[in-house]
């Protein structure tokens, strides 16, 4: 039997360090590490996304995606881009590195940069610092490696961007997309870092998640066909409308999708409202049970709301009406500010007022899109009714009145 | 202070056979006698006979039948001999054969490497009805414990550590929780307060059962040192007694426990991270075998590895057929002094897979000289030329 210290196998190359920071050329050695697939996979998609409103087969789709590559989640404001990205990345027992992305963006943003600071001395001095890309990668090869030595450890660390077509991806990503493209092992230089510590290889693990709203389309980038080729596009639409002869129900048990998300929209206003007040945001089940039994005492007021939501999610091509794909996270604020309201007005409140107030000042700002006229937001204003045909109605009237549009 | 003690505050403790361990070195008349009466045990076959002569006026003094039978169960207990249940048949074993012929012979060194090998053995399972469920789902090799404990709590156990926490350790994997609680008491002894005892009442059972689990584990003060002068850190209120190893036994304890030094480990890994965990025994007959197998010469008990004492831990590398045996992917066997020295969490990187390191999981006895380690596969070897270099 023979002896040897851990740190001087790691310096002599025989064992890959569990920091890559200061070897980062290192991260060939352990590049070629594919993604494990958990073999309960498909049960922990499903515990992780057990809250969001989701078509069944997406989670498929997206754990197949990532099986090969990058992906991009598309879809509506509010319709859980963001959360299912996350959820599915613990189902793979994977990390994330979160970032937004912006307008500004540059390679100095997502590949690194010099920066001047100043010592403990205070004396000045140029550091690198890597950009949300370098640094996604390096945390990912200290991942695969301490997921190693350890299985619960996270096996990988992935970049999540949200609102990706916010930047310019060809000015943000530079040269990146020729390492994103391809299977092999090819090197990207890092020209921030110092020689030795230059050379970036992507392990086969990493994974960049990105988001993109695909209703403000105006207001954004378009992607190019480059950074498209290098991505699979997974799209998330708002829920299936209620089908015909159907009642808007809480039903835990009904599977169909819009009941689904008239249930979940329930629990998740109720969760929120009762969280804020457990001094400890622990709600207990007699806290959560009574704000839910409050908000569904109001069941056919809740109807009305999702009724007046498909008025506009639903408006196809041809029709008068606005089309706004409102997501279920508007709805669920939207409920919980009513419910908070509501708690406060105590038994002098009427909650038909309520909603009608909650949903002046939540969705109906909705409304103010660079992608609807006036003439169609003025039509559903047509079409309101009790309990929305006051702060709603009015709110909507300003908004037609203003003219805030800039239709292409 | 909510991550204060992390051993589990279970309301049972250690409990041991009654009697002494029979010395004919100790200058306690007890002990001498206890020595005696081990001795009448060689001088029969079958038991019942053993229990009339020891209610007739031939024996030295008289001992009930009920006196005998725990004499028995406390000779068991140090895998000095054994009566098969429904059986009349005293069987000596191997070591109790070896300890009679050091005491007959006057040598004390022999005298206690074999006792303490023998009682490093003893699970505080047992072999028969666990005296209480906890003691049925142990797996500790309660002696071997003991005296790891110890070393690693710089040589001594203060009797308020021994009974607020050292006795609660019922698993293994328990051992490292209790060995940094008493630490950080020593540090901060206000936090006894945090630590109840396990019992409401300090004295009766539960104060004799603990007081003869530390003169078992002296020999009757043969390698454990007592001191009842000094005051007790955790207060006047508290117990005025000390155990500690004496230093003229330090290499002996160390030399049973697989510890020797140079010690193999750097100073983060704990001697009880090293101790296997009790073995499992499908009979009666098999336990003996194992707690009474005879003991080898001190000269031929293997000599432990040479560590290289750097920054981070010590990987240690082992030959296939040499250091260890492959049982499966996952497990490999090989001699106990040998493969004791290895801690569970440590790295190690097996001659035969030159790809991968592992990571001991556990350590299982399965003979008194043999033992099973669990591994699993940690990180990749990246280059395996520095590794075979080591190897030679």
């Amino acid at each position: 039997m023979a002896e040897a210290n851990e740190d001087a196998l790691v310096e002599e190359g025989a064992l890959p360090p569990s920091d890559f920071h200061d070897a980062i050329e290192r991260l060939r050695e352990i590049a070629t590490y594919e993604l494990e697939m958990p073999n309960d996979l498909e049960q922990k998609l499903w515990e992780q996304t057990k809250d969001l409103v989701l078509p069944t087969a997406i989670l498929k789709e997206i754990a197949s995606a990532l099986r090969v590559g990058h992906v991009v989640l598309q879809g509506p404001p509010g319709t859980g881009k963001t959360s299912l990205a996350r959820a599915v990345a613990k189902a793979f027992n994977v990390s994330t590195y979160p970032v937004t992305a912006h307008e500004d963006w540059t390679i100095y943003d997502v590949i690194g940069r010099l920066e001047l600071r100043l010592s403990k001395d205070r004396k000045e001095e140029i550091v690198p610092v890597n950009g949300a890309f370098t640094e996604a990668v390096i945390r990912c090869g200290n991942n695969i490696v301490l997921h190693f030595d350890d299985a619960t450890h996270p096996q990988a660390e992935w970049l999540l961007i949200d609102e990706l077509n916010r930047s310019r991806p060809d000015k943000a990503f530079g040269e990146l997309f020729t390492v994103l493209g391809t299977d092999e092992l090819i090197a990207t230089n890092l020209p921030h870092q110092p020689i030795g510590n230059k050379e970036l290889v992507i392990p086969r693990r990493f994974r960049i998640i990105a988001t993109l709203n695909s209703y403000d389309k105006q207001f954004v980038q378009s992607l190019s066909q480059a950074i498209r080729r290098r991505f699979t596009f997974i799209s998330l639409d708002v829920p299936e409308r209620l089908p015909e002869g159907k009642q808007w129900a809480y039903d835990p048990e009904d599977k169909t999708i819009s009941i689904v998300e008239f249930t979940k929209v329930v629990d998740r206003a109720a969760f929120r409202v009762a969280q804020r007040q457990a001094p400890d945001g622990s709600p207990e089940v007699g806290m959560l049970a009574k704000a839910k039994d409050q908000l569904l005492k109001q069941t056919v007021l809740l109807g009305q709301l999702f009724e007046l939501i498909e008025l506009v999610r639903y408006a196809g091509e041809g029709s008068d009406l606005p089309y706004l794909p409102i997501g279920t996270a508007q709805i669920i604020d939207t409920l919980e500010l009513f419910l908070s309201r509501l708690n406060l007005e105590g038994e002098a409140g009427s909650a038909s007022n309520i909603l009608d107030w909650a949903v002046s000042v939540k969705i109906a700002p909705l409304f103010e899109s660079d992608v609807l006229t006036s003439e169609q937001v003025s039509k559903l204003i047509n079409k309101l009714s009790t309990p929305f045909s006051h702060r709603t109605k009015r709110e909507l009237q300003i908004i037609a009145a203003a003219g805030i549009h800039f239709v292409g | 202070m909510s991550d204060f003690p992390t051993t589990p505050l279970i309301k049972d403790f250690w409990r041991v056979n009654s009697y002494g361990y029979p010395s004919i070195f100790s200058p306690s008349e007890q002990s001498r006698n206890a020595w005696r009466t081990f001795c009448s045990f060689f001088d029969f076959k079958k038991y019942d006979e053993l229990k009339q002569f020891w209610a007739s006026d031939s024996a030295p003094w008289r001992l009930s039948s009920h006196a005998v039978e725990s004499w028995k169960a406390t000779f068991e207990e140090f895998g000095l001999l054994f009566v098969e249940s429904g059986s009349n048949r005293i069987s000596v074993t191997k070591g109790g054969d070896q300890l009679r012929a050091a005491g007959d012979s006057g040598n004390l060194d022999q005298f206690t490497w074999i006792g303490l090998n023998l009682l490093v053995r003893y699970p505080l399972r047992g072999v028969r009805r666990p005296k209480s469920e906890t003691h049925g789902s142990s797996d500790l090799l309660l002696y071997r414990f003991f005296y790891a404990a110890l070393l690693d709590l710089s040589g001594f156990v203060w009797w308020s550590e021994l009974e607020r926490i050292l006795c609660r350790v019922f698993l293994t994997v328990n051992g490292p929780k209790a060995v940094a609680d008493i630490l950080r008491l020593r540090k901060d002894p206000r936090l006894l307060t945090m630590v109840p005892l396990p019992v409401s009442e300090r004295h009766g059972v539960f104060y004799n059962s603990l007081n003869q689990v530390a003169v078992h584990a002296g020999m009757n003060h043969l390698t454990l040192g007592v001191d009842t002068q000094q005051e007790n850190p955790y207060g006047a209120s508290e117990p005025k007694r000390l155990h500690f190893i004496p230093s003229e036994r330090g290499n002996l304890i160390r030399r049973v426990l697989n510890l020797d030094e140079p010690a193999p480990c750097t100073p983060t890994l704990l001697n009880v991270q090293k101790l296997p965990t009790a073995p499992k025994f499908e009979t009666e007959r098999d336990y003996f075998d194992y707690l009474g197998a005879a003991v080898p010469p001190w000269s031929e008990a293997a000599q432990p590895l040479v560590a290289i004492n750097l920054q981070g831990d010590v990987v240690l590398i082992l030959r296939n057929d040499t250091d260890y045996q492959l049982r499966d992917a996952n497990s490999i066997r090989g001699v106990a002094a040998t493969l004791c020295q290895l801690a569970r969490g440590q790295r190690i990187i097996l001659s035969h897979d030159k790809k991968w390191t592992y990571i001991v999981d556990d350590k299982n006895a399965v003979h008194p000289g043999e033992i099973v380690i669990s591994v699993r596969r940690g990180r990749p070897i990246t280059n395996f030329a520095p590794v075979a270099k080591l190897l030679g």
